[in-house]
Order: C-alpha cells, then sequence, then structure tokens
C-alpha cells in the first residue's frame, strides 16, 4: 500500500447537483393506524394517487408490491408517467381476501415507489423510494370500509315525498277497487 | 246485499279517512317549516309574521382529500344548501362560510358564494385551501350562514385528509475528497437536505437508505464496500464514529434522523462518512444507474 501513495483520483468525484432530487409523492387512503377494512371473501381495489409538483418536470416511477403478494396485485403497468401537477389516478391495487379468512384477521399490504430524479451527474447519485405500507382488518360485511369515497345520503324530503306519493297512489288504487268492485254489484243486482 | 254493500261503503270511507290524514301528516313534515295555522276566530287578529329559523337542508359529503405537495394548496370544495321559511333572500351570503377543524390543527377557513337559489333555498359553494402539511385523517367540516336577524344556520359532517408521503432531496449527489489508500474518517463534502413535502411524519429510524458498492469506473472488478460507509441525521455530530453503519443491498434505518411535517422544522440533514479507503487502484469509484443508493422513508 505504502508505494501506491499516490492518491486515488476522485474516489468519488465531486459533482454537485442544484437540482432536486425528488419531485414525486404518494398520496394513500390507508396507513398505520387508518386500516383498510374488508369482509371475508371480499374483492376490491384501492387507489393511490401518484403526485408531482407544479413546478417539477414529468417525472416517471415504477412501482412493485413488497408485502401481501397472497392477497394484492398491481393491477395495469408497473411504470407510471406523472406529469406536472398531476395529483390523480396512479397505483391501483386489487386486493382479495381469502373466503376462509376470519374476522379479526389482520394482513399488510406494501408497496414501493421509486423514480430515477432528473439531473445531476456524479459518483453516488441518489433515488428516492417510498414504502407505502397499510394493514387490513378482516371485519364484518357491516363494517367493512365503504367502496365509495363518500358515503350516498337520501335527504328527508325525498324520503316524505316518496310516502306521500305512495299515500296518495294506494288512495287512487283504493278507489278504483271500490268502484269496480260497486259497478259488479249493480250489475248483479240487474241481473236478479 | 245491501248490508254488504253499506258495510263496504264504511270500510271505504275509512280507508279514505286514514289515505287522507297520513298524506296531510306527510305533507305538514315535508312544509312544516311553512305552515302556520289560522285561528278559527276570523275576528281582527294581527298576525305578526316572526323570524323563522334558517337551517341547513344539505350538506354534501366530501370525498377523501389528495393533498398537493409543497409548496402549492389544495383547494376542497364544500357545497351546503340552506333554508330560510322567510325567503332565500333572507340569507346573508356574506356570512356563509366552511371550516374545517381538527385537534391541534390550524383551523382551516373558505368563503362561499352561491352557486343557485329557489324561492326559500339557497345552494352555496365553497373553497378551502389546504396546506400541504395538514394533518392526515379525520377532519370535521362546518358550515355556517346567518340571516337577515342574525340568526345561524348550521351543519356539520368529516371528511379524511389522505396521507402524503413527499419528501425532496437537494442535492441528488454525495460527494467526497480524493482520497488514498489507508485514510480513513472522511467526511462526504456535501450533506443531503431531505424536505418533507408531504404530511406525513418519519419518527427516529424511518429514513432509511439503501446503498451499493461503489465501483471502479476503468476496472469495475475494484470497489469500495458499501460497508465503509456510515450515514447519520443531524442530531448527531460523530458521523465516523456514531452514524449507522450501512449494508450493500440493504435498508438501513438511520437512527438519527427523522423529519417532521410542517411550514417549518420539515427537513433533516444526512451526512456521510467513508470510514476507510481500501488498497485498491487509483481511479473514479462510483454507484450510479442500477447502484444508486436510495434514500426511503416508511
Amino acid at each position: 500500500m505504502g508505494n501506491s501513495n499516490k492518491l486515488i483520483s476522485a474516489i468519488i468525484l465531486a459533482v454537485l447537483s442544484l437540482n432536486l432530487a425528488a419531485t414525486l409523492g404518494v398520496n394513500a387512503p390507508y396507513w398505520q393506524g387508518n386500516p383498510l377494512k374488508m369482509y371475508p371473501g371480499e374483492t376490491r381495489e384501492v387507489f393511490f394517487s401518484l403526485v408531482n409538483g407544479v413546478n417539477e418536470p414529468t417525472t416517471e416511477a415504477s412501482v412493485s408490491l413488497t408485502k401481501g403478494d397472497d392477497i394484492a396485485e398491481v393491477i395495469g403497468e408497473n411504470k407510471y408517467t406523472v406529469n406536472p401537477g398531476e395529483n390523480e389516478g396512479g397505483v391501483i391495487l386489487g386486493i382479495s381476501i381469502p373466503n376462509t379468512a376470519e374476522i379479526g384477521d389482520n394482513y399488510t399490504v406494501g408497496f414501493k415507489v421509486s423514480y430515477i430524479p432528473s439531473g445531476g451527474e456524479g459518483n453516488v447519485k441518489l433515488n428516492v423510494g417510498y414504502d407505502v405500507d397499510f394493514p387490513i382488518e378482516v371485519v364484518s360485511q357491516e363494517d367493512a370500509s365503504s367502496t365509495l369515497d363518500v358515503p350516498s345520503t337520501i335527504s328527508k324530503s325525498i324520503i316524505y315525498i316518496t310516502i306521500a306519493i305512495i299515500v296518495i297512489v294506494l288512495l287512487i288504487g283504493i278507489i278504483i277497487l271500490f268502484l269496480k268492485r260497486r259497478n259488479n254489484e249493480r250489475k248483479i243486482d240487474a241481473v236478479k | 246485499m245491501n248490508k254488504r254493500k253499506k258495510r263496504g261503503n264504511k270500510y271505504l270511507v275509512m280507508v279514505v279517512i286514514l289515505a287522507v290524514v297520513l298524506a296531510f301528516l306527510v305533507l305538514v313534515l315535508v312544509f312544516k317549516e311553512d305552515i302556520s295555522f289560522s285561528p278559527s276566530q276570523p275576528t281582527g287578529v294581527k298576525i305578526n309574521v316572526g323570524n323563522a329559523i334558517p337551517t341547513i337542508v344539505d350538506l354534501q359529503p366530501i370525498p377523501n382529500v389528495n393533498l398537493n405537495p409543497s409548496p402549492s394548496t389544495t383547494s376542497v370544495t364544500v357545497t351546503f344548501t340552506a333554508r330560510d321559511s322567510n325567503g332565500a333572500s333572507d340569507l346573508v351570503d356574506e356570512t356563509a362560510l366552511a371550516e374545517f377543524t381538527n385537534a391541534g390543527e390550524q383551523t382551516r377557513t373558505g368563503t362561499c358564494s352561491v352557486q343557485s337559489q329557489t324561492q326559500k333555498e339557497k345552494t352555496y359553494q365553497c373553497a378551502v385551501l389546504m396546506d400541504y402539511f395538514d394533518k392526515s385523517g379525520g377532519w370535521a367540516v362546518n358550515v355556517k350562514v346567518n340571516d337577515t336577524k342574525l340568526v345561524s344556520a348550521t351543519s356539520s359532517s368529516t371528511f379524511i385528509v389522505n396521507l402524503l408521503r413527499d419528501i425532496s432531496l437537494s442535492s441528488a449527489i454525495i460527494n467526497f475528497p480524493s482520497a488514498a489508500p489507508g485514510d480513513f474518517n472522511i467526511i462526504s463534502t456535501e450533506q443531503t437536505v431531505i424536505t418533507n413535502n408531504g404530511n406525513f411524519e418519519a419518527p427516529p429510524g424511518a429514513i432509511i437508505v439503501t446503498s451499493y458498492d461503489l465501483v471502479g469506473e476503468v476496472d469495475s472488478i475494484q470497489n469500495i464496500p458499501a460497508a465503509n460507509f456510515k450515514a447519520a441525521g443531524a442530531s448527531q455530530a460523530d458521523v465516523c464514529g456514531q452514524g449507522d453503519s450501512l449494508i450493500h443491498s440493504s435498508p438501513k434505518p438511520i437512527a438519527t434522523s427523522s423529519l417532521s411535517r410542517g411550514p417549518t422544522g420539515n427537513t433533516e440533514t444526512l451526512s456521510y462518512c467513508l470510514t476507510s479507503v481500501p488498497d485498491i487502484s487509483s481511479q473514479t469509484y462510483s454507484a450510479i444507474g442500477g447502484n444508486a443508493w436510495v434514500i426511503a422513508i416508511n
């Protein structure tokens, strides 16, 4: 080693990059402490939004499942192009809870989002990754998470008006029946 | 036969009366705010129409909110319908507002404008701006509008803010000064500043570095093992002594690093140390392409 004391020219060459390495994020509807609740035998798709800043370049991301491949799969492409300002769609996971699962069972599903940032040259390049893990609780069908983003609601007025219409229709029906019956009786009386 | 007829008529009368009463009750329920019963004696009575209390008859559910990363805000739309039996014009549009609350979080408030109007109802649409660091989980939404007598109609509901993981690195490259075989404890010339652009929080150890051996750019058989590097967060000044040793191709939690959310204090700085230079040839060594190191968060 002694004679080879010549400097190793730039073990790692310094090249500064002014670019930010990360331009992409992930919005998740479920996380530790906010589990997805599904019932035995249920299958559903869960959406995770890939988001890019408005001032950032278009970025390509790759997605791979890291946990729970016995019940989950990435639907569609594993590579995504996320445009500046985009914050919709993205990763879709298909999740199927086995029929044999029991209420109270727990699963963990996870996937990794990673990408190669734009710009910068040097000896150690840094990429960014997000480990998106979330728990799944097996519950009864009544307790399962809504498959909709928002619960649907019916206003009280609509219910009342519907009842009123039903009552009126019933009333008309009864009157028609009665008139028919009376006509029949009259005919019978006339025959007699 | 006449007896049967009479009985039938009786039933019909009873059914009709019942149905009429039912229909009347339902209509009273629907239009209860608008029905007032006149006095039975039409004598010289002065009728003073009082102020009817306005109500919120509909507050549209809010879908899960996907926040935009820093520096953007996210506009969340709230739609509600208010009713005033004195007439829709009795509602004061300037007082209509929507606010989001969550314990320990800054209240987010938005103003509203009239989207549509009927004789006694107004539908308002409000835009509430949320910040990238607003807490994930359940938020309460409260809406309100006053009438001309300053009587308020209020309603509330809840919605979910999704968890946004979004970090930026400055810079994307780690640099070291030139060194010779046998040198030790060489600190990187650049640190990595990680900025949290979302609402997640990384507790100590939740920032993970996956490293790879640095390979010779001329003679790729020679390398500097990833195990010769250490990394530490800003709270650990002695990265060469107390930093976490990295492992080739394995995620290594950096125990002394963490990341808060918020408009300030939302950064962490990683520093690196090459603890020893092995006996290797003079050339440039790098970890790029498939060997690029990965900064990850859970």
